[in-house]
Order: C-alpha cells, then sequence, then structure tokens
C-alpha cells in the first residue's frame, strides 16, 4: 500500500515537475499582423535587458475608485456621495452595503470585484453620523473620517458649474506636509481625487480646482469653478490672470481623522486622533447637562430648606404691636 | 512591523487593530522612540488647539492613549506614493501657505482663506501650464454635459432672480415709506410759504398803497 502510494506521489510530482515546462515557452508577443517574431539579436550584440532597464514603462495612473454606501443612509449624505461620483469620473458606484457584520471582508472582496484601486465608503449611523472610509485597496492603509458640516451641490447658493469629467487642479495647505499621518492623507487624497491623465472619461480642459485645507485638525474640502477671459485654449489673455474669479461649485465637507488602519478596512491602527471624540459621547455629554439643571433645581431646593431650618428666624417683637388698637 | 496582513481582512474591530498593534510594538521594542515622537507631537497639537478651542463644545485635552506609528504610517506611505519623478500633469496638485492660523469659527475668515488657497493654487498651476504649451482652456464653442443640470441652473438662475426682485421690492417699500414721510414736511411748509407769501404780498400792498397816498399828497402840494 504505501509503495504504491509513494509511486503516485512520485508520479505527480513528475507531473508537477514537466506543468511548468508546458506553459514555459512564452507565445510571442502579438500584433495586427501576426504573432511577432523574435527580435533578430542585435548586430552590437547589446544584450537585450540593458535596452529594456533604461527605458522602464512611463508611469499610468490607472486609479480607480469604488464609491459606495452603507444601508440607511439619509438622503443628504447620499447627495454628497452622489456628488462624488460625478466630480470622479474614474469613479465606480455600487449598490449599498450592509453596515453590520464582517463589513471589512465583504468590502474588500467587493472592490477587488470591481477591479478597483481605491473605494469611498460613506458608512452612516443612527440616520445622523456620517463616517467616511478612504482605502486603498489590496494592502491598505485605510483612513477612516468623520465627516460634518455637509453640503451638496444640489444647493442652490452654490451657483457655479464645471464641464463633467474635467480634471480638477488639487491645492493642498502646506500644514499637509507637517506630521506623517497628515503626509499619507494627502497622497490618499491626490490618489483618488485627481483624475487620471488620458482616462477616457475626461475632458482635456481644466475648469475647477479643489481645495484641500487643514484647520482646527480637519480636512476642509471646497470646489470652485475657475473663471478666466481667454480667447484661445492654451494662454490667457493677458493680465487674466489677476482677473480670473473662482465661483464655488460644491459640495462642502470637513473631514475629521478619527484613524487610520494599515489594512485595507481593518488591520493594525497606525494611528488615532488623540483629540477626536465621537459623536455620540457629544449627544451623551449634552444630555448629561440637561439632566443635570433638573438635579441642580433639586438640590437648590433641598439646600434652602436647610439653610432655613438652621436659622429659623426669631419672632418679631412688633409682630402684635398693632393689635390692640382696632 | 506595520505589515499584519493576516490581520487585514478580520481584523476589523478597532480593539483588535489595537491589540495587534501593541503586540507587535512589544515584540519589536521600539517603543521608547515612538513614545517620545507622540509627546512631541501632542505637544503640537495642545498649542495649535488651546487658541481655537473657545468655541468647540466639549473638547478635552487629548488622550495619552493615542497610537501613533510614525515609521509605520512613512513606510506605508512610501508603499502606496507615486514615483517621485512623476510628471506634474499627473498629479495637477500645488501647495499653497495658509500663513497664519485660520479661526475655525469665523466663517468669513474660514472661507476667505479657502478661497485664496485656490485662487493662488489656480494662478500658480496656469502659468505652469501655459509654460508646457498644452491646451488646457476650454474653447468658446466647446459644449459638453455639465456637472450641474440645465434644470438645475434654471433652479439657481430664478433663485437668483427672486432673491434680487425682492431686494428691489424692500428698497422701493423703503423709499416709499420715506417719501410718505418727508411729503407731510414738504406739504407744512409749503403751506407756511404760502401764507407767509399772501401775508407778504398783502403787506406789500398796503405798504404801497399808504405810498401812494403819501405821494399823492406830495403831489398835491
Amino acid at each position: 500500500m504505501a509503495k504504491k502510494r509513494k509511486h503516485t506521489e512520485a508520479s505527480a510530482q513528475e507531473v508537477a515537475a514537466e506543468k511548468p515546462d508546458d506553459s514555459a515557452p512564452t507565445r510571442p508577443e502579438r500584433t495586427l499582423f501576426g504573432f511577432k517574431k523574435p527580435a533578430a539579436p542585435a548586430p552590437d550584440a547589446e544584450p537585450p535587458s540593458a535596452v529594456a532597464s533604461p527605458r522602464a514603462p512611463p508611469f499610468r495612473n490607472k486609479e480607480k475608485v469604488l464609491v459606495t454606501c452603507s444601508r440607511r443612509i439619509t438622503f443628504r449624505y447620499r447627495h454628497l456621495m452622489q456628488d462624488m461620483v460625478s466630480l470622479l469620473p474614474h469613479a465606480k458606484k455600487d449598490s449599498k452595503v450592509e453596515s453590520k457584520q464582517s463589513k471589512g471582508a465583504a468590502l474588500n472582496e467587493l472592490v477587488e470585484l470591481r477591479s478597483c484601486s481605491s473605494c469611498l465608503f460613506f458608512e452612516c449611523r443612527k440616520q445622523k453620523d456620517l463616517y467616511l472610509w478612504m482605502v486603498k485597496s489590496p494592502g491598505g492603509p485605510s483612513v477612516k473620517f468623520l465627516v460634518n458640516a455637509v453640503h451638496s451641490m444640489e444647493e442652490l447658493k452654490l451657483t457655479g458649474n464645471h464641464l463633467k469629467g474635467s480634471r480638477p487642479l488639487l491645492t493642498f495647505s502646506t500644514n499637509f506636509d507637517e506630521q506623517p499621518h497628515w503626509k499619507l492623507v494627502k497622497e490618499m487624497l491626490t490618489q483618488v481625487f485627481a483624475t487620471p491623465k488620458d482616462h477616457r472619461k475626461a475632458k482635456p480642459f481644466h475648469d475647477h480646482v479643489f481645495v484641500f485645507s487643514i484647520v482646527d485638525g480637519h480636512v476642509w474640502f471646497r470646489n470652485y469653478q475657475i473663471s478666466v477671459p481667454h480667447n484661445e485654449i492654451d494662454k490667457v489673455d493677458k493680465g487674466g490672470l489677476d482677473k480670473m474669479t473662482l465661483i464655488e461649485v460644491g459640495p462642502r465637507f470637513c473631514l475629521n481623522p478619527i484613524k487610520i488602519f494599515a489594512g485595507s478596512f481593518g488591520g493594525p491602527t497606525l494611528y488615532e486622533n488623540p483629540y477626536y471624540i465621537s459623536p455620540n459621547q457629544i449627544r451623551a455629554l449634552e444630555k448629561r447637562k440637561k439632566a443635570g439643571k433638573y438635579a441642580k433645581k433639586v438640590k437648590a431646593k433641598v439646600r434652602r430648606k436647610m439653610h432655613e431650618m438652621e436659622n429659623t428666624l426669631e419672632p418679631d417683637e412688633f409682630a402684635d404691636m398693632w393689635k390692640g388698637e382696632d | 512591523m506595520a505589515r499584519h496582513h493576516g490581520g487585514s481582512v478580520d481584523g476589523w474591530t478597532w480593539t483588535c487593530g489595537g491589540a495587534l498593534i501593541m503586540v507587535g510594538l512589544s515584540s519589536e521594542d521600539p517603543l521608547v522612540h515612538d513614545e517620545v515622537d507622540m509627546d512631541d507631537v501632542n505637544s503640537d497639537v495642545d498649542e495649535s488647539d488651546s487658541e481655537d478651542d473657545s468655541g468647540e463644545e466639549a473638547q478635552a485635552t487629548p488622550s495619552d492613549k493615542a497610537i501613533y506609528n510614525r515609521e509605520a504610517i512613512l513606510e506605508k506611505l512610501e508603499d502606496i506614493a507615486w514615483p517621485q519623478n512623476v510628471d506634474w500633469m499627473h498629479k495637477l496638485n500645488i501647495d499653497h501657505d495658509q500663513g497664519e492660523k485660520v479661526d475655525v469659527n469665523d466663517d468669513l475668515a474660514r472661507e476667505l482663506a479657502f478661497y485664496t488657497q485656490a485662487l493662488d493654487g489656480t494662478r500658480q498651476a496656469f502659468e505652469k501650464l501655459q509654460s508646457m504649451k498644452v491646451r488646457f482652456l476650454r474653447p468658446m464653442d466647446y459644449y459638453a454635459e455639465m456637472v450641474k443640470t440645465d434644470a438645475h441652473m434654471h433652479k439657481i438662475k430664478g433663485r437668483l432672480l427672486t432673491e434680487k426682485k425682492k431686494i428691489e421690492e424692500a428698497e422701493e417699500r423703503k423709499k416709499a415709506r420715506e417719501a410718505r414721510k418727508r411729503s407731510k414736511e414738504v406739504q407744512a411748509e409749503k403751506k407756511k410759504e404760502r401764507a407767509k407769501e399772501k401775508k407778504e404780498q398783502i403787506d406789500s400792498v398796503k405798504k404801497w398803497r399808504k405810498q401812494r397816498q403819501q405821494g399823492d399828497f406830495a403831489k398835491g402840494k
């Protein structure tokens, strides 16, 4: 028996050894006219690897962003998400994801399935609080933000408009370079929000600008339309740069970083915001304050009573002064 | 030490992540180093925070337990970063120095800071694009889908018009009110003036008559 098994194992090994041989001869590269013949060795007898290495493949940005949200998201936040989709031509939408149970694994799978390299996941909790996960997909990292001060593009106060799919200019405030975690956030924002050059849905003109600015430890986002006088398409009119005006298009939001994880949708924590207080805690605190009001009143009443008991008024000596007059 | 790839899938909960990092720290012992880093960061943030704390509710002191693993972050950054010499056309990013600290609670100042950042950045970017001889401005006859639909822009226009109309109407009402107030005064003045004129005329006639009588006497002499 044992012998037999050994034999089969050996044969399996043989097969395994043979298999790579089978696939090893790579197919010659295809051209329009059929298979390309392997290039004849150069007359200079230069090794081909030496030729290939200086011409490293040019950098190509193949970023794709999956944009999705959790179930039971409120309309305002949903509109914000839709705005993001319309601002990022390299974004892919997906249906809502159930926010409970093993969300990380499911989302990772989803991102991989849609062959995206990053993900913006809008997570709404308690129909009040919006969290934004910004994730680089296969190997992380992921950043979790709390989103505040949300205004969508729908609002009528923001009067600007720009081409759908034109590539935005990104402006960052310099305090992004002060600390490592901000540096990481900056790199991720650049990769997620910059439309890849020569993307098939991108338009070749630049008519809007994104603002990412750190104020008070939060990242503020603004989107402006650029309006500048020009007659030609590769040159601004003389003095046009001074006449340039910006009109806000929206949306607006403010990101408060909570944590940075090493993996995508999870993994060890690399950074934790020491100033972060969850909105739940804030609400609880407020409630407690309100509750304290009644307790204070009761306490004051009791104290007053005690005080009165302790220092009773001595009977007034003039109390029955006029009693006999009537 | 940052690469706990095993934990990336099921290390979902925060506690789990925290536990993992603790393990990592204790096993490799860059703990002392990290703590030093963390301290100076905290003090940085502390300074900046004490200034703008005024309007914020419940801005507590920073928690001491907060994890800050600088090396791992920088390592991650290196992992995901684009190559150093990548063409600017890929990124299109501009840095802008805000100058002194911006007050968060002052809406106008804050928005102005963002606006100047955008304006300044755009100017720099446009100069760069011009020097690169790229076609980057939209020609006048280029029509394409916009971010906001025409219907939406129509709504915005309608709103702007109604707002303008409202302001004009309010101004007109204000003017009318003032005119009414003033008209009473004017009328009273006019009445007074007329009375005065009448009196003067009567006076002058009387005077003239007197003079004539005297003149007659003078002539009659």
